[in-house]
């Protein structure tokens, strides 16, 4: 049997089949030559797609923030002073699905922050089963994508807090329950809107005013994508301290992100007419009649008095404790005659406002 | 005929067939088997078609009513629930749809699991029942106007379920949602 026929027949059996003692006969280069490279080839061929895969996402991401504010962008520079985050930077990218844009420097406002929050696109799998889950349980969200838009006005322009939006209709009732500020309001229909919106505010009467008639057709052309439009001066997350309730001035827009050429123009002229127009007219006109205002007043003395409760409660729940612990510091440093005494003491004191309460219901 | 006592009968009347049947015999259980599936997919279908119907309505027509304090989840305060129609008619069919699904993964451990046939048949044919009957089939299937016992919001069937929960009705009258509409329960943040 000459070599070459010894090898042959050597490399139809598997690599698992040879005892240690035999591969370590062979040199590096055998040992490699015969080895089985599939669950590597295919541990590395998942790899490479699950980098492309993330790749091609976030690159779409990306291209999604890149086309809402390219076509904006614009607009902004005619409106602002400081047109993105720094210098060099227009979008900041937080993650693959959270990107951030800031402009500041304009009349009326403090400044413009737009927030983009996109789909997991960038982790297939993990989109895939979001959007699995989402369809068996109530509490995963199927994937999609918004961005939050807020003007925020200087501290020193001059008009009444109040709550005044128009909202979709669509998943009303979820978006109520996210947004602090619009379970505090009333829905009502109105034919001056769209089918698809309703009003959520504090008095039906403030349209007149705030329901510029421009909005309309504007509201009909983004139907596809706007979900919120909204002034507001109390926050989207529920209060929890007292200082939450300081009125805050926004006008707040949400969205889903328009991807049709038709769509992105709507946003671009629905954008145009509020920092066109929208804001200074409610900077300067939207002043009400006080009797309107009571109400307003009301709902917030309301909500200062909920939480007023819960930390006066709260207050007197530390207070009862320190007590407790300051009386068990001074009993633990009696000695038997002096806790005795303090046992009588503390007996009659309780006697006595016995006898009080009776002589108060006698 | 009241659907609880049509439910009845048929349970009694397809204890007594599936007495009779060897479901030890192959083809017998290839069958029921076949009728099992079948059925399940007609259920889907049903719910799928309604789902449809109600998506190409796209009734827009707004609708509030106040839900009772979910104690299970701890919550106090009944929450006002604004929905449209639409929004009301999908979350409802999708919880049927869900429904379906879930009795198949119990049957799927019954049969397959346990290797019980009996239920098999059984299952079959309520499930499909429950389908006609259900409220937004009436309605939107068999074109049956949405008033009296068809009036959105839905009464719930009552029964274990309501026992346990402890909670009242759902509220439609002016008060309560007024009250409950200004209440500034949103906006929670969770985690």
């Amino acid at each position: 049997m000459t070599l070459a026929d010894d090898t042959t027949s050597e490399v139809v059996k598997s690599y698992f089949r040879y005892s240690p003692y035999e591969l370590s006969l062979m040199t590096l280069k055998q040992r490699l030559s015969i080895y089985p490279w599939q669950t590597e080839l295919f541990s590395i061929g998942f790899i490479l797609i699950y980098i492309g895969l993330f790749y091609y996402g976030s690159k779409y991401n990306e291209k999604l923030v890149n086309n809402v504010i390219n076509l904006n962008l614009n607009k902004f520079k005619e409106n602002f002073y400081q047109v993105g985050c720094t210098k060099s930077k227009l979008v900041i990218k937080d993650d693959c699905e959270n990107y951030t844009f800031y402009s500041t420097g304009r009349l009326n406002l403090k400044s413009m922050l737009i927030k983009f929050k996109l789909q997991a696109r960038q982790n297939f799998f993990i989109w895939l089963t979001e959007l699995v889950m989402s369809f068996f349980l109530e509490t995963i969200a199927a994937p999609k994508d918004l961005i939050n838009i807020e003007f925020e006005f200087n501290d020193d322009v001059k008009f009444d807090n109040f709550i005044w939006s128009i909202v979709t209709k669509d998943n009303m009732n979820q978006i109520r329950n996210e947004n602090y500020y619009l379970s505090l309001t009333k829905i009502t229909e109105s034919s001056k809107l769209p089918i698809e919106y309703v009003f959520m505010n504090e008095s039906p009467e403030m349209n007149e005013l705030l329901y510029h008639k421009d909005l309309s057709e504007l509201l009909i052309k983004c139907k596809s994508f706007l979900k919120i439009l909204s002034i507001t001066d109390q926050p989207i997350e529920k209060p929890l301290i007292l200082n939450d309730l300081i009125p805050k001035k926004k006008l707040l827009l949400q969205l889903s992100i328009p991807k049709t050429p038709s769509d992105l123009e709507s946003l671009n002229e629905l954008l145009s007419f509020i920092l066109d127009e929208y804001i200074d007219l409610i900077s300067e006109k939207a002043i009400f009649r006080p009797e309107l205002l009571k109400k307003v007043k009301k709902t917030r003395d309301q909500e200062f008095a909920k939480l007023k409760k819960i930390a006066d409660d709260l207050l007197k729940e530390e207070i009862n404790q320190k007590k407790l612990e300051d009386a068990k510091k001074l009993r633990s440093s009696l000695n038997d005659e002096e806790s005795k005494k303090l046992d009588k003491k503390q007996a009659e004191r309780k006697q006595r406002r016995q006898m009080n309460k009776q002589k108060v219901r006698a | 005929m009241n659907p609880a006592v049509s439910n009845l009968v048929i349970m009694l009347v397809m204890m007594q067939v599936s007495k009779r049947l060897d479901f030890e015999d192959p083809f017998i259980l290839l069958c029921v088997r076949v009728l099992y599936v079948s059925c399940t997919v007609l259920t889907l279908l049903v719910y799928l078609y309604t789902r449809q119907l109600i998506i190409k309505k796209n009734d827009l027509t707004t609708l509030k009513f106040v839900e009772p304090a979910n104690t299970m989840a701890g919550e106090t305060e009944s929450k006002l629930n604004v929905t449209t129609v639409k929004d009301y008619d999908l979350k409802q069919i999708q919880s049927s749809i869900k429904g379906v699904f879930t009795g198949v993964a119990m049957m799927g451990f019954m049969h397959l699991y346990m290797k019980y046939a009996n239920p098999l048949l059984m299952q079959s044919i309520s499930p499909l029942k429950g389908a006609f009957e259900a409220n937004l089939v009436q309605i939107h299937v068999f074109g049956k106007p949405a008033s009296g016992d068809l009036k959105r919001p839905f009464k719930a069937a009552g029964g274990f379920m309501s026992m346990l929960g402890g909670a009242g009705d759902i509220k439609t009258d002016k008060a309560s949602i007024e009250k409950a509409e200004v209440s500034g329960t949103g906006g929670v943040k969770e985690e």
